[in-house]
């Protein structure tokens, strides 16, 4: 990793659908956005590499496209947050820290052996279950996550609101992975 | 003609009843209507109430929601409560955005109400022990 640039692809916009009128064919519109990134050593600014927008006709979407790149951990999706929010691309930086939330939950229940389903909320209660971090620890990183996660598909935070928000977040993935390099 | 030390002991005064009030409204809303959004924005509105009346029991009026968040967070941080009062009211904020979008499942409202209803208590609770 070090010193070396490693290319991601990055699906942004997953969302944001937009749902068209149906143009020849019956074909519906769903558009993906694929942003390839740059992981580079810390200090480097965000360069996306290159946009590819593409609409998608419902025979491509069952034909299963594999994605350009496999799952990034939770700290290479902070260390990408990280980037974007620093080249001030907010709601794009939101996505990644959800991402990498979702992604630390899922490390954790895999690591402690426990269930989970696509909610999370009550893998989050289970965390807390021991009694080892305050009670709500878990549900509220969940809850701060969840509204990034809100923001980066509705832009719903005001200004003033998207900093702090960031950084509540992303002091609960550096509390549980350290500071990405 | 009333000092401005005591206008906004005053104005401490009706933000925390304002507070009560919307909670009281907030919460009938969803027991008896079950009406989402409507005890969403006021339960809001309480939580903002509630930052108005510790601000103005401190001699302090910060008008915008984003002073009123900046004023949160340096409590916050002073009584080393940060890692609980400022996510608590982050979920206020989601049901603020609820009450416009209506983007919440039934159990991430509910994950958010109940956060909000103890931010209110636990501003109270300080409000209460500053008296």
């Amino acid at each position: 990793m070090h010193g070396a640039a490693h290319l991601h692809w990055v699906k942004f916009v997953h969302a944001a659908h937009v749902k068209g009128d149906n143009h020849g064919g019956g074909i519906v519109a769903d558009w993906v956005i694929w942003r390839r990134l740059w992981s580079c050593p810390a200090g480097a600014s965000a360069s996306p590499y290159c946009i590819m927008v593409k609409p998608q006709t419902d025979m491509e979407k069952d034909m299963t496209t594999p994605e350009p790149a496999t799952e990034m951990t939770a700290l290479e999706y902070l260390a990408c947050a990280d980037r974007e929010w620093a080249a001030g691309n907010h709601q794009e930086a939101s996505a990644l820290i959800w991402k990498a939330t979702k992604a630390t939950f899922v490390g954790l229940a895999k690591e402690r052996g426990l269930e989970y389903d696509e909610e999370l909320i009550k893998l989050a209660k289970a965390l807390e279950a021991d009694g080892k971090v305050y009670k709500g620890y878990y549900r509220l990183s969940l809850g701060v996550g969840k509204l990034l996660r809100d923001h980066a598909e509705m832009d719903v935070l005001e200004d003033y609101e998207q900093a702090s928000t960031y950084d509540l977040a992303r002091r609960f993935l550096v509390e549980q992975h350290g500071e990405p390099r | 003609m009333a000092s401005p030390n005591s206008q906004r002991q005053q104005q401490a005064v009706r933000h925390e009843l304002r507070a009560r009030n919307f909670r009281r409204q907030a919460v009938l809303l969803l027991e008896r209507d079950d009406d989402l959004d409507c005890a969403g924005a006021l339960i809001y509105e309480s939580a903002k109430q509630c930052i108005n009346a510790l601000a103005n029991q401190q001699g302090l009026n910060p008008t915008r929601t984003g002073n009123k968040e900046r004023f949160l967070i340096d409590i916050a941080q002073r009584q080393d409560t940060f890692e609980a009062l400022v996510p608590l009211w982050k979920l206020a904020d989601q049901l603020h955005i609820y009450a416009d979008r209506e983007h919440l499942d039934r159990q991430d409202f509910m994950e958010a109400w109940e956060g909000s209803l103890l931010f209110i208590d636990q501003m109270l609770t300080m409000y209460g022990g500053a008296q």
